[in-house]
Protein backbone atom coordinates (compact mmCIF):
# COMPACT_ATOMS: atom_id res chain seq x y z
CA UNK A 1 0.00 0.00 0.00
CA UNK A 2 2.80 2.41 0.78
CA UNK A 3 4.74 1.04 -1.74
CA UNK A 4 1.91 2.30 -4.31
CA UNK A 5 1.34 5.62 -2.54
CA UNK A 6 4.88 6.26 -2.84
CA UNK A 7 5.11 5.20 -6.53
CA UNK A 8 1.98 7.39 -7.45
CA UNK A 9 2.50 10.30 -5.81
CA UNK A 10 6.02 10.42 -7.70
CA UNK A 11 4.50 9.79 -10.69
CA UNK A 12 2.22 12.73 -9.95
CA UNK A 13 5.23 14.86 -9.13
CA UNK A 14 7.04 13.42 -12.57
CA UNK A 15 3.76 14.57 -14.44
CA UNK A 16 3.31 17.91 -13.08
CA UNK A 17 7.45 18.60 -13.86
CA UNK A 18 6.27 17.42 -17.44
CA UNK A 19 3.38 19.28 -17.87
CA UNK A 20 5.39 22.48 -16.88
CA UNK A 21 8.33 21.43 -19.55
CA UNK A 22 5.44 21.22 -22.20
CA UNK A 23 4.23 24.26 -21.49
CA UNK A 24 7.86 25.45 -21.57
CA UNK A 25 8.55 23.92 -25.52
CA UNK A 26 5.73 23.48 -27.24
CA UNK A 27 5.33 25.90 -29.98
CA UNK A 28 1.82 27.73 -29.80
CA UNK A 29 -1.17 28.57 -27.04
CA UNK A 30 -2.99 26.09 -28.36
CA UNK A 31 -0.48 23.17 -28.01
CA UNK A 32 0.90 24.44 -25.06
CA UNK A 33 -2.54 24.63 -23.21
CA UNK A 34 -3.04 20.74 -24.13
CA UNK A 35 0.24 20.16 -21.83
CA UNK A 36 -1.24 22.51 -19.05
CA UNK A 37 -4.21 21.74 -18.57
CA UNK A 38 -4.32 17.41 -19.01
CA UNK A 39 -1.52 16.42 -18.02
CA UNK A 40 -1.59 18.82 -15.06
CA UNK A 41 -5.00 17.32 -13.39
CA UNK A 42 -3.72 14.15 -14.64
CA UNK A 43 -0.75 14.28 -12.55
CA UNK A 44 -3.13 16.37 -9.64
CA UNK A 45 -5.26 12.85 -10.09
CA UNK A 46 -2.37 10.45 -9.29
CA UNK A 47 -1.39 12.87 -6.22
CA UNK A 48 -4.51 12.91 -4.88
CA UNK A 49 -4.75 9.20 -5.12
CA UNK A 50 -1.47 8.65 -3.94
CA UNK A 51 -2.85 11.03 -0.67
CA UNK A 52 -5.57 9.10 -0.57
CA UNK A 53 -3.78 5.51 -0.05
CA UNK A 54 -1.01 7.20 2.85
CA UNK A 55 -3.99 8.74 5.20
CA UNK A 56 -7.25 6.22 4.18
CA UNK A 57 -9.64 8.24 6.94
CA UNK A 58 -12.39 9.93 5.85
CA UNK A 59 -12.08 13.08 6.33
CA UNK A 60 -9.30 12.95 4.03
CA UNK A 61 -11.07 10.63 1.24
CA UNK A 62 -14.14 13.21 0.71
CA UNK A 63 -12.13 16.18 0.71
CA UNK A 64 -9.45 14.84 -1.79
CA UNK A 65 -12.56 13.51 -3.95
CA UNK A 66 -14.24 16.87 -4.03
CA UNK A 67 -10.71 18.73 -5.09
CA UNK A 68 -10.68 15.99 -7.92
CA UNK A 69 -14.41 16.66 -8.23
CA UNK A 70 -14.04 19.98 -8.59
CA UNK A 71 -10.97 20.15 -11.00
CA UNK A 72 -12.86 17.90 -13.70
CA UNK A 73 -15.88 19.53 -13.31
CA UNK A 74 -14.16 22.82 -14.09
CA UNK A 75 -11.48 21.79 -16.35
CA UNK A 76 -13.43 21.52 -19.52
CA UNK A 77 -15.19 24.64 -19.29
CA UNK A 78 -12.03 26.73 -18.72
CA UNK A 79 -9.98 24.87 -21.56
CA UNK A 80 -13.28 25.04 -23.84
CA UNK A 81 -12.84 29.14 -22.95
CA UNK A 82 -9.24 29.34 -23.00
CA UNK A 83 -9.15 27.96 -25.96
CA UNK A 84 -11.29 29.73 -28.02
CA UNK A 85 -9.63 33.07 -26.55
CA UNK A 86 -6.33 31.38 -27.84
CA UNK A 87 -7.82 30.98 -31.51
CA UNK A 88 -8.96 34.68 -31.58
CA UNK A 89 -5.84 36.07 -30.10
CA UNK A 90 -3.80 33.78 -32.85
CA UNK A 91 -6.48 34.93 -35.18
CA UNK A 92 -7.28 31.61 -36.40
CA UNK A 93 -10.48 32.32 -38.08
CA UNK A 94 -9.69 31.24 -41.54
CA UNK A 95 -7.37 28.28 -40.29
CA UNK A 96 -11.26 27.19 -38.39
CA UNK A 97 -13.20 28.08 -41.13
CA UNK A 98 -11.22 25.65 -43.29
CA UNK A 99 -11.07 22.72 -41.02
CA UNK A 100 -11.33 19.54 -42.40
CA UNK A 101 -13.79 17.16 -41.84
CA UNK A 102 -12.89 13.65 -41.00
CA UNK A 103 -13.83 10.85 -40.31
CA UNK A 104 -16.80 9.33 -41.59
CA UNK A 105 -20.49 10.23 -40.61
CA UNK A 106 -21.19 7.54 -37.70
CA UNK A 107 -23.89 5.30 -38.59
CA UNK B 1 -33.25 -0.48 -18.66
CA UNK B 2 -29.66 -0.70 -20.05
CA UNK B 3 -28.63 2.98 -18.70
CA UNK B 4 -26.85 2.24 -15.60
CA UNK B 5 -24.58 -0.45 -17.60
CA UNK B 6 -24.15 1.90 -20.21
CA UNK B 7 -23.00 4.53 -18.03
CA UNK B 8 -20.72 2.51 -15.76
CA UNK B 9 -19.24 1.57 -19.45
CA UNK B 10 -18.61 4.70 -20.72
CA UNK B 11 -17.29 5.91 -17.40
CA UNK B 12 -14.46 2.93 -17.09
CA UNK B 13 -14.13 3.64 -21.21
CA UNK B 14 -13.14 7.34 -20.60
CA UNK B 15 -10.68 6.35 -17.47
CA UNK B 16 -8.77 4.04 -19.81
CA UNK B 17 -8.64 6.64 -22.84
CA UNK B 18 -7.23 9.33 -20.04
CA UNK B 19 -4.65 7.10 -19.16
CA UNK B 20 -3.71 5.82 -22.27
CA UNK B 21 -3.42 9.30 -24.27
CA UNK B 22 -2.34 11.16 -21.35
CA UNK B 23 0.76 8.66 -21.46
CA UNK B 24 0.65 9.85 -25.05
CA UNK B 25 0.95 13.47 -24.57
CA UNK B 26 3.73 12.83 -22.18
CA UNK B 27 5.89 10.60 -24.78
CA UNK B 28 4.77 14.21 -27.41
CA UNK B 29 6.04 16.46 -24.79
CA UNK B 30 9.25 14.69 -23.93
CA UNK B 31 10.02 14.01 -28.02
CA UNK B 32 9.05 17.93 -28.73
CA UNK B 33 11.02 18.82 -25.84
CA UNK B 34 14.60 16.71 -26.65
CA UNK B 35 17.11 19.07 -28.22
CA UNK B 36 16.72 19.11 -31.93
CA UNK B 37 13.14 17.34 -31.01
CA UNK B 38 10.19 18.64 -33.62
CA UNK B 39 7.09 19.88 -32.82
CA UNK B 40 3.78 17.94 -33.22
CA UNK B 41 2.01 18.16 -36.15
CA UNK B 42 -1.05 19.97 -35.05
CA UNK B 43 -4.20 20.16 -36.64
CA UNK B 44 -7.80 21.58 -36.26
CA UNK B 45 -10.19 19.21 -37.49
CA UNK B 46 -13.78 18.75 -37.57
CA UNK B 47 -15.86 15.92 -36.61
CA UNK B 48 -19.81 14.66 -36.77
CA UNK B 49 -21.11 12.84 -34.09
CA UNK B 50 -23.87 10.69 -33.52
CA UNK B 51 -27.09 12.57 -33.00
CA UNK B 52 -28.04 13.00 -29.39
CA UNK B 53 -29.24 15.44 -27.45
CA UNK B 54 -27.71 19.04 -26.53
CA UNK B 55 -26.79 17.58 -23.01
CA UNK B 56 -25.31 14.56 -24.88
CA UNK B 57 -23.15 16.84 -26.85
CA UNK B 58 -22.11 19.00 -24.16
CA UNK B 59 -20.55 15.79 -22.55
CA UNK B 60 -18.76 14.68 -25.50
CA UNK B 61 -17.70 17.77 -25.89
CA UNK B 62 -16.34 17.23 -22.18
CA UNK B 63 -15.06 14.11 -22.79
CA UNK B 64 -13.01 14.69 -25.43
CA UNK B 65 -11.28 17.96 -23.90
CA UNK B 66 -10.47 15.97 -20.89
CA UNK B 67 -8.88 13.63 -22.95
CA UNK B 68 -5.32 14.26 -23.14
CA UNK B 69 -4.13 15.53 -26.91
CA UNK B 70 -7.65 16.50 -27.98
CA UNK B 71 -9.38 19.68 -27.35
CA UNK B 72 -12.88 20.98 -28.11
CA UNK B 73 -13.17 24.73 -29.42
CA UNK B 74 -16.47 24.49 -30.62
CA UNK B 75 -20.10 22.51 -30.82
CA UNK B 76 -22.02 23.00 -33.85
CA UNK B 77 -25.72 21.42 -32.99
CA UNK B 78 -27.35 22.27 -36.82
CA UNK B 79 -24.53 20.45 -38.57
CA UNK B 80 -23.73 18.00 -35.98
CA UNK B 81 -19.90 18.95 -36.04
CA UNK B 82 -17.29 18.96 -33.38
CA UNK B 83 -14.84 21.46 -34.27
CA UNK B 84 -11.37 19.93 -32.20
CA UNK B 85 -7.54 21.09 -31.90
CA UNK B 86 -5.44 18.11 -32.31
CA UNK B 87 -2.18 17.59 -30.33
CA UNK B 88 -0.61 14.64 -32.06
CA UNK B 89 -2.18 15.08 -35.85
CA UNK B 90 -0.18 12.49 -37.75
CA UNK B 91 -2.50 9.72 -37.29
CA UNK B 92 -6.13 11.40 -37.07
CA UNK B 93 -7.69 8.81 -37.63
CA UNK B 94 -6.78 6.81 -34.67
CA UNK B 95 -8.20 9.97 -33.19
CA UNK B 96 -11.49 9.86 -34.54
CA UNK B 97 -11.90 6.20 -33.95
CA UNK B 98 -11.00 6.52 -30.34
CA UNK B 99 -14.01 8.62 -29.93
CA UNK B 100 -16.04 6.72 -31.84
CA UNK B 101 -15.41 3.69 -30.03
CA UNK B 102 -15.27 5.01 -26.46
CA UNK B 103 -17.16 7.67 -26.41
CA UNK B 104 -20.13 8.13 -28.65
CA UNK B 105 -22.12 4.19 -27.99
CA UNK B 106 -22.11 5.25 -24.36
CA UNK B 107 -23.69 8.59 -24.83
CA UNK B 108 -26.06 7.36 -27.82
CA UNK B 109 -27.82 5.33 -25.55
CA UNK B 110 -27.68 7.85 -22.24
CA UNK B 111 -28.88 10.66 -24.70
CA UNK B 112 -29.27 9.36 -27.94
CA UNK B 113 -32.21 11.25 -30.22
CA UNK B 114 -33.97 12.72 -27.90
CA UNK B 115 -36.98 15.40 -29.14
CA UNK B 116 -34.71 17.95 -28.60
CA UNK B 117 -32.11 16.94 -31.06
CA UNK C 1 9.46 6.53 2.62
CA UNK C 2 6.60 8.19 2.99
CA UNK C 3 8.57 11.98 3.73
CA UNK C 4 10.70 11.27 0.76
CA UNK C 5 7.74 10.84 -1.61
CA UNK C 6 6.05 14.14 -0.07
CA UNK C 7 9.64 15.39 -0.74
CA UNK C 8 9.78 14.75 -3.99
CA UNK C 9 5.99 16.03 -4.81
CA UNK C 10 7.01 19.32 -3.14
CA UNK C 11 9.91 19.59 -5.00
CA UNK C 12 8.03 19.32 -8.43
CA UNK C 13 5.71 21.21 -7.57
CA UNK C 14 8.15 24.12 -6.93
CA UNK C 15 10.05 23.36 -9.97
CA UNK C 16 6.88 23.28 -12.35
CA UNK C 17 6.15 26.44 -10.53
CA UNK C 18 9.22 28.04 -11.58
CA UNK C 19 9.00 26.66 -15.07
CA UNK C 20 5.53 28.15 -15.31
CA UNK C 21 7.06 31.61 -14.25
CA UNK C 22 9.46 31.47 -17.27
CA UNK C 23 6.59 30.81 -19.28
CA UNK C 24 4.75 33.83 -17.99
CA UNK C 25 7.50 36.26 -18.38
CA UNK C 26 8.26 35.33 -21.70
CA UNK C 27 4.54 35.85 -23.20
CA UNK C 28 3.99 36.02 -26.16
CA UNK C 29 0.64 36.20 -26.28
CA UNK C 30 -1.75 36.50 -23.18
CA UNK C 31 -3.17 33.12 -23.56
CA UNK C 32 0.31 31.46 -23.32
CA UNK C 33 0.27 33.29 -19.81
CA UNK C 34 -3.59 31.94 -18.52
CA UNK C 35 -2.14 28.74 -19.87
CA UNK C 36 1.21 29.01 -17.52
CA UNK C 37 -1.58 30.33 -14.63
CA UNK C 38 -2.93 26.65 -15.11
CA UNK C 39 0.25 24.87 -14.19
CA UNK C 40 0.59 27.56 -11.02
CA UNK C 41 -2.70 26.20 -9.95
CA UNK C 42 -1.93 22.83 -10.26
CA UNK C 43 1.21 23.49 -8.79
CA UNK C 44 -0.05 25.09 -5.79
CA UNK C 45 -2.61 22.51 -5.14
CA UNK C 46 0.08 19.86 -4.78
CA UNK C 47 1.56 21.94 -2.51
CA UNK C 48 -1.40 21.86 -0.20
CA UNK C 49 -1.90 18.53 -0.62
CA UNK C 50 2.18 17.87 0.12
CA UNK C 51 1.29 20.49 3.08
CA UNK C 52 -1.46 18.58 4.61
CA UNK C 53 0.59 15.34 3.79
CA UNK C 54 3.51 16.57 6.05
CA UNK C 55 1.82 17.85 9.10
CA UNK C 56 -1.62 15.35 9.11
CA UNK C 57 -3.37 18.38 9.17
CA UNK C 58 -6.64 18.18 6.58
CA UNK C 59 -6.75 22.31 6.73
CA UNK C 60 -4.24 22.64 3.98
CA UNK C 61 -6.89 20.18 1.99
CA UNK C 62 -9.21 22.78 2.60
CA UNK C 63 -7.07 25.35 1.07
CA UNK C 64 -6.82 22.60 -2.02
CA UNK C 65 -10.40 22.63 -2.29
CA UNK C 66 -10.67 26.12 -2.40
CA UNK C 67 -7.98 26.64 -5.30
CA UNK C 68 -9.73 24.18 -7.53
CA UNK C 69 -12.58 26.44 -7.22
CA UNK C 70 -11.54 30.13 -7.71
CA UNK C 71 -8.46 28.81 -9.94
CA UNK C 72 -11.46 27.67 -12.74
CA UNK C 73 -12.73 30.92 -11.86
CA UNK C 74 -9.42 33.28 -13.02
CA UNK C 75 -8.75 31.23 -16.25
CA UNK C 76 -12.74 31.94 -17.29
CA UNK C 77 -12.26 35.08 -16.48
CA UNK C 78 -9.21 35.83 -18.14
CA UNK C 79 -10.03 34.36 -21.05
CA UNK C 80 -13.40 36.68 -21.49
CA UNK C 81 -11.06 39.27 -21.32
CA UNK C 82 -8.43 38.25 -23.65
CA UNK C 83 -11.49 37.29 -25.99
CA UNK C 84 -12.35 40.85 -26.45
CA UNK C 85 -9.36 43.15 -25.85
CA UNK C 86 -8.35 44.57 -29.16
CA UNK C 87 -6.50 42.38 -31.54
CA UNK C 88 -2.91 43.87 -31.61
CA UNK C 89 -2.80 42.49 -35.42
CA UNK C 90 -3.34 44.69 -37.83
CA UNK C 91 -6.56 42.79 -39.18
CA UNK C 92 -9.06 43.99 -41.08
CA UNK C 93 -12.77 43.31 -40.66
CA UNK C 94 -13.99 40.97 -38.18
CA UNK C 95 -14.86 42.06 -34.31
Amino acid sequence: MIVTAFVLLVLGAVLLVIAAWGVITLPDALSRQHAATKAGTLALAFVCIGAWLLEPSTGWAWRLALILGFLIVTLPVASHLLARAAVEEAGLDDQIRDAPLVGDDPR
Amino acid sequence: MSRLPAAIGLLLRFLRAVLVSGVQTVVIILKSGRPGGTPPPVALVRIRFAPMSARGAALLGSMVSLTPGSTTIDIDMESRELLLHVLDASDLDAVVDGIRRNFEPGLRVLFGRELTS
Amino acid sequence: MTSLAIGLLIIGALVAAGLATVRIIAGPTHADRVVALDIFLAAAIALAVGASLATGRTVFLDVAIGLALVGFVATIGWARLVERAPRSTPEAGKS
